[in-house]
C-alpha cells in the first residue's frame, strides 16, 4: 500500500506544480485531501503553462518536442512563461565543468546583438544541467534548402554572404569565434533572414583551446592543435559559401570546387581565398571577405523566393519602409533627376524634363523596379546637390541624370546612370539624331537602364511614339498645371487641347485634360459639377484611347464620390490601382478613401506606399500620420508628423492640429498648450486654451464647453472639430448631438473624425452609426459588404452587421 | 511580467491621472495574463479566440476605468481585482443572455445552453463555489499569492517581488502554507454545507 502524503507535502506539491498521482490515493482521500486535490485541479485548468501542466521543466521553462539534437546537445521548443512566448532550449550534454563554461560563453555570446545571428535569451545552470534559450527560429537550414533546391542564384547567395560575414564580424567583435560554422548552421527563417545559430563551440578569443566543430569544416591549423580564431571560423564560412555555390560539400568530392556556370570569375577567387589552407592567405576578417563580395552584388535584386509570396509583397514593401531590414530585399529603387537642358529658354527646359519624365514613367512600368515619383525628384538638379544628399533624400539606390541639347534640326541627349552608395556610374550613353525620333531615343534609355540594372526589359504598354508637336504641347501644359491656381489650371487646358488638336490620340493628353478640368473648380468660379462632368468626358476619351492608363480612372472616381456614390468611386479606384499599384496619385487617393471608409489598416498601407513612392511629398505624411493617430499608435503618428513639419517645413494646418490631438490625447497638456502659438496663420485659440483647462481640471469643463460652442457659433469653428474637443471632455451626446443639426444646416464635416481615438465612447454605442449614415459612410459599407475595422473592436456593445442589415 | 522600472502601482496611478499610454501599458501587460487565465473559465463553446478576447478586453478596460475608487499597490491585488470583475463580467452576460436568448453573437456564446466551462467539467460547480468562498476567508496577502501562483502561474520569483517577500524560497513556503489553509477552510466550508 502507498503511503499517505500529509496534507503540508501535498500543498507543497501542487504549489510546486509537481505531479500528483491521485489514482494512486484516490481510496486514501479524506476531506482536506479531497480539497487539495480540487485545488490542484483549478490549478491546471487555470495555468495550464505553470509548473502543474505535465510537460517537464527546465528552470522556469516548460520543454516540450525535441527539434533538433547535435554532440553538444539536443534543442526542445519551450514556453517561457515569464516573458509569454515559445522559445528554443537547447540543453548540454557532457560533463558539469564544460557544461558551465558553455553557458559562461553564452552568456557572453548574449550580448551579441545582430540581426542574423540568433538571440539568445539567456543561459543557465539548473541541477547541473546546462541550457540556452533563444529565440525560436521558423525556417530551414541552408543546407537543407540547398539540398531541395539546388545552389543559390547569385542574388540571393551574395545576400546570404553578405548577411553571414556581418553576422560572424558582430561574433569576433564581441570577442567570440563560432567555432562550428556551416550550413546546417545557417537558418534560412520563413521572412527571409539568414540567421547563423549553434554557439555549442563558441569560446571567448583568450581562452580558445578546444578542438571543436565539424570536422569538414575545421581549418587546417585547428586540425594540428592550433587553437580556434576568427581565421577559422572564416574558413569555415568560406567552405559553407562554397556549399551555397555549388551544392558540392567539402567532404563530398575533395577540393575541387565548380561554382555554378556563370558565377563570376572574381567572387569563385574571393571565396577560394577565405578557405585556403594557409590561413595567412585568408582575407584579414569577415568584414574584408564582405566588402570583396559587394562588388559582385548584381543590379538586380528579386524578393527571396522563400520570402515573399506575390501576395505580400504590397503589405511587404510597406513593412520594409517601416522597418528596414538587413536581407529582405525589395524592388530596386531608382530615383530619375530631371535633365539638364543645354539651351536657356523656357521650352527648352519642359523639353528635356518631358524627356526625363518620360523615362521616369517608361521604368515605372517594371515591376522589379521602384522608381521616386517626379514630385519628390523633380525637386533635386543634379547640377546643384550631391548625388550622396539627392538619393538619402529620395531613399534611392540609384540615380538616373542626364542632358538634352537642340541645337536646330539636331538632337542630342546624354544619360548617365550612378550607384549612390559607392558613386560609381555604372553607365552613361549619348544619343544624337533628330529630335523627332525623341521617342525612339527615351525607349532606348530606358531600356539600357533596365539591363544595367539588371532587371527584365521594360514593357512597353503602349505606342508612346507620337506627334512631335502634340508631345511638346502637352509638356509645357504639364508644367502649367502643376503649378496650380486658376491661371496656369486654364492654360494648361488651352495647351492639352491644342495639343490634341495635332493629335486627337494622344492618351495623356486627353487624361491630363481631364484632371485639369476636375481640379479647376477648386480655384475659380467654374461650377464644380460641371468641372466633373468635363473631366470625366476627357477621361473617358483617355481610356477608349489607352486603357492601361491609372489617372483616367481617378478622374471618374473623382465624379462618383461628388455624386455620393462612394462604393461606384471605390470601385474606379481599385481599376487605377490594378493599372497603376505604384502610382503616386492612386495611392494618396485610395489611403485617404479607405480612411475615410473606416478601412484603416488598408488606408495605412497604401499610405505608407504612398511616402515611399513620393517621399518629399507633404500631404502623404499628412494622410499616413492621422492614420497612425486614429490607429492609436501616436510615437508613430507624432514621428510621421514632425518629419512634415521639420524636414519638409511644411507648416500646414492639418499638420499642426494632427501634433495638437496627440499631446492633447496623450495628456501632454503643457505641451499642448506650448504648441498653440506654432498653430499656421496665427488666429485665436481661446477655446483651445479652455479645454487645455477642462482637461486638467474636471470643474472648468463646462467653462471649456461652452467656449467651445460659442465659436462654432461664430463659425471659428470647423465642425469635426467641435466634435473632437467636445469627445475629449468627456461629452459624447454633445458631441453627436452637434454634427447632427451642423449637417442638418449644411456645415462641412471631415468623415475621418469619427474614427479618431477620442470618438471611442460615442463608438462604443450604435449611436455612431446614426452618424455614419447620415454621413454616406452606411450606405457604402453595406453596397461593398465590407464593414470598417472599428466593427471588431465593438462587437460587445453591438454589433455591426446586424445593424446596419449587411449580417448574412 | 513584473516589469523592472515600473510597477504596476506606478501604472495604475498614471492611469487614474488620465494617461493613456499608461493605460495602454496595462492592457499589453494584463491582455496575455488575464487571456490565459480566462480560457478555463469561459463555456467550451465561447472559448474561440474572439469570445474570450471580448470579454476579457472589456474586463480590462472597465477596470481600469474604475481605478478611481479603488488603487491596488499589488499586482497581486490587481489580478485578484481582474479576476472578481471577469467573474462578475461573466456572470452578467450570462444572466443577460438567459433572458435574452436571441442577442448579440458574445451573448449567444456565452448562452446557457452548452456545457460548461474546461473548470466546471473538471471539478463541478458546487465546488468551485465552495471554493471561493474559502478564498474569500483567506488574508488578502495569502489569496493573492495562492491566485498569483495557482491560476495565474506567476514564479515564485515573481511573486516574493511583488508580496515584498525576501526570496522566492519565502513565497514558496508561504504559498504552500496558504494552500494547506485553503485546503482546511474548503473542507470546513464543505462540512456546514
Amino acid at each position: 500500500m502507498t503511503s499517505r502524503p500529509d496534507y503540508r507535502e501535498l500543498a507543497q506539491r501542487i504549489s510546486d506544480g509537481d505531479a500528483i498521482d491521485w489514482d494512486s490515493i484516490e481510496g486514501q482521500l479524506d476531506g482536506r485531501r479531497s480539497a487539495l486535490k480540487l485545488l490542484d485541479s483549478i490549478a491546471r485548468v487555470s495555468a495550464p503553462r505553470n509548473p502543474a501542466s505535465s510537460a517537464r521543466r527546465w528552470g522556469h521553462l516548460e520543454i516540450h518536442e525535441a527539434i533538433g539534437a547535435g554532440s553538444y546537445g539536443t534543442v526542445f521548443r519551450a514556453f517561457d512563461p515569464m516573458l509569454d512566448r515559445d522559445v528554443a532550449l537547447k540543453l548540454a550534454h557532457g560533463d558539469k565543468q564544460r557544461a558551465r563554461s558553455w553557458v559562461t560563453e553564452a552568456r557572453r555570446l548574449s550580448k551579441v546583438n545582430h540581426p542574423n545571428v540568433v538571440t539568445v535569451h539567456g543561459a543557465e545552470v539548473h541541477d547541473g544541467e546546462a541550457g540556452i534559450w533563444f529565440e525560436l527560429l521558423e525556417g530551414v537550414t541552408c543546407s537543407e534548402w540547398v539540398d531541395g533546391n539546388g545552389p543559390l542564384q547569385l542574388p540571393e547567395f551574395i545576400a546570404v554572404a553578405d548577411a553571414l560575414c556581418s553576422a560572424l564580424q558582430s561574433v569576433h567583435d564581441a570577442g567570440l569565434i563560432h567555432g562550428d560554422v556551416k550550413p546546417d548552421n545557417v537558418i534560412l527563417t520563413a521572412d527571409g533572414r539568414p540567421v547563423l545559430v549553434d554557439f555549442g563551440s563558441a569560446t571567448e578569443l583568450d581562452n580558445a583551446n578546444l578542438i571543436s566543430g565539424s570536422p569538414g569544416y575545421l581549418a587546417p591549423e585547428v586540425m594540428e592543435g592550433k587553437a580556434p580564431g576568427p581565421s577559422s571560423d572564416l574558413y569555415a564560412l568560406g567552405l559553407t559559401l562554397r556549399f551555397l555555390l555549388s551544392g558540392k560539400r567539402p567532404d563530398s568530392g575533395g577540393a575541387q570546387f565548380q561554382p555554378l556556370p556563370g558565377a563570376p570569375a572574381g567572387l569563385v577567387t574571393e571565396i577560394e581565398t577565405a578557405c585556403s589552407p594557409d590561413a595567412s592567405r585568408r582575407q584579414p576578417s569577415a568584414e574584408h571577405l564582405r566588402e570583396r563580395l559587394q562588388r559582385f552584388r548584381p543590379r538586380q535584386r528579386r524578393p527571396w523566393m522563400w520570402v515573399l509570396p506575390a501576395a505580400v509583397a504590397l503589405a511587404g514593401l510597406a513593412g520594409w519602409f517601416l522597418r528596414p531590414p538587413v536581407t529582405v530585399e525589395g524592388p530596386v529603387s531608382v530615383a530619375v533627376l530631371p535633365f539638364v537642358s543645354a539651351g536657356n529658354t523656357e521650352q527648352d527646359r519642359f523639353f528635356a524634363d518631358g524627356v526625363a519624365e518620360e523615362v521616369l514613367n517608361l521604368l515605372a512600368g517594371s515591376d522589379d523596379l521602384r522608381v521616386v515619383a517626379r514630385n519628390s525628384s523633380f525637386r533635386f538638379r543634379a547640377e546643384s546637390s550631391d548625388t550622396r544628399q539627392i538619393g538619402n533624400a529620395l531613399g534611392a539606390e540609384f540615380l538616373v541624370t542626364g542632358k538634352v541639347q537642340r541645337d536646330g534640326g539636331e538632337l542630342r541627349v546624354s544619360a548617365q546612370l550612378t550607384e549612390i552608395r559607392s558613386g560609381n556610374r555604372l553607365w552613361s550613353e549619348v544619343f544624337e539624331a533628330t529630335p523627332d525620333r525623341i521617342f525612339e531615343i527615351q525607349h532606348n534609355i530606358a531600356a539600357s537602364l533596365s539591363r544595367s540594372l539588371g532587371v527584365d526589359e521594360i514593357k512597353i504598354l503602349s505606342d508612346r511614339s507620337r506627334n512631335l508637336q502634340a508631345w511638346q504641347l502637352y509638356l509645357e501644359g504639364m508644367e502649367l498645371w502643376r503649378r496650380k491656381g486658376e491661371g496656369p489650371v486654364r492654360a494648361a487646358i488651352q495647351l492639352f487641347e491644342q495639343s490634341l488638336e495635332h493629335d486627337p490620340n494622344f492618351a495623356e493628353a486627353w487624361a491630363a485634360l481631364g484632371e485639369a478640368w476636375i481640379v479647376l473648380p477648386r480655384y475659380s468660379q467654374v461650377d464644380l459639377d460641371q468641372g466633373i462632368a468635363r473631366g470625366a468626358e476627357a477621361a473617358r476619351k483617355a481610356l477608349e484611347l489607352d486603357s492601361s492608363l491609372a489617372q483616367p480612372y481617378l478622374s471618374l472616381a473623382a465624379l462618383e464620390n461628388r455624386r455620393g456614390s462612394l462604393a461606384e468611386g471605390l470601385a474606379l479606384l481599385e481599376q487605377a490601382r490594378a493599372r497603376g499599384p505604384r502610382h503616386k496619385g492612386v495611392l494618396n487617393t485610395l489611403s485617404f478613401d479607405y480612411g475615410r471608409a473606416g478601412w484603416i489598416r488598408d488606408a495605412t498601407i497604401h499610405a505608407e506606399l504612398g511616402v515611399i513612392v513620393d517621399p518629399m511629398e507633404g500631404g502623404q505624411y499628412v494622410t499616413l500620420g492621422y492614420l497612425y493617430l486614429v490607429s492609436g499608435e501616436f510615437e508613430r503618428a507624432r514621428e510621421t508628423f514632425l518629419r512634415a513639419w521639420n524636414d519638409l517645413g511644411l507648416k500646414a494646418y492639418f499638420l499642426w492640429q494632427g501634433i495638437l490631438a496627440i499631446h492633447l490625447l496623450q495628456g501632454e497638456l503643457d505641451q499642448a498648450e506650448s504648441w498653440l502659438v506654432h498653430r499656421p496663420g496665427g488666429g485665436e485659440h481661446d477655446y483651445l486654451k479652455s479645454v487645455i483647462a477642462g482637461l486638467r481640471d474636471p470643474a472648468e469643463r463646462a467653462r471649456a464647453v461652452a467656449e467651445l460652442l460659442r465659436a462654432a457659433d461664430h463659425n471659428r469653428l470647423p465642425l469635426h472639430e467641435l466634435f473632437d474637443y467636445l469627445l475629449l471632455l468627456d461629452e459624447p451626446e454633445l458631441a453627436f448631438e452637434r454634427v447632427m443639426t451642423g449637417l442638418d444646416r449644411g456645415q462641412y464635416f471631415l468623415p475621418n473624425h469619427i474614427y479618431m481615438p477620442m470618438a471611442k465612447t460615442l463608438r462604443d454605442r450604435p449611436l455612431i452609426l446614426e452618424l455614419a449614415d447620415r454621413l454616406g459612410l452606411a450606405d457604402l459599407w453595406r453596397e461593398t459588404g465590407r464593414l470598417p475595422d472599428f466593427c471588431e473592436e465593438v462587437r460587445v456593445h453591438y454589433d455591426c452587421a446586424v445593424l446596419l442589415g449587411t449580417a448574412q | 511580467m513584473l516589469h523592472p522600472t515600473e510597477s504596476t502601482a506606478d501604472l495604475l496611478m498614471l492611469c487614474r491621472e488620465g494617461n493613456k499610454a499608461a493605460r495602454d501599458r496595462l492592457m499589453r501587460r494584463f491582455l496575455p495574463i488575464l487571456r490565459r487565465w480566462a480560457h478555463g473559465r469561459l463555456p467550451h463553446h465561447a472559448r474561440s479566440g474572439a469570445g474570450t478576447d471580448d470579454l476579457v478586453q472589456l474586463t480590462l478596460l472597465k477596470s481600469i476605468q474604475h481605478i478611481d475608487t479603488f488603487v491596488p499597490e499589488r499586482e497581486g491585488a490587481f489580478l485578484a481585482y481582474l479576476r472578481a470583475s471577469f467573474l462578475n463580467q461573466m456572470r452578467d452576460e450570462l444572466r443577460r443572455s438567459s433572458r435574452r436568448p436571441q442577442g448579440n453573437p458574445l451573448e449567444e456564446h456565452l448562452g446557457p445552453a452548452g456545457p460548461g466551462s474546461p473548470l466546471q467539467d473538471a471539478v463541478g460547480q458546487e465546488a468551485l463555489d465552495v471554493y471561493e468562498e474559502a478564498l474569500a476567508q483567506l488574508t488578502p496577502l495569502d489569496r493573492e499569492a495562492v491566485l498569483m501562483r495557482l491560476e495565474f502561474g506567476y514564479q515564485y520569483g515573481e511573486i516574493a517581488a511583488d508580496l515584498g517577500l525576501s526570496s522566492a524560497g519565502a513565497a514558496r513556503m508561504r504559498i504552500s502554507r496558504a494552500v494547506a489553509r485553503l485546503a482546511k477552510l474548503i473542507d470546513a466550508n464543505d462540512l456546514k454545507a
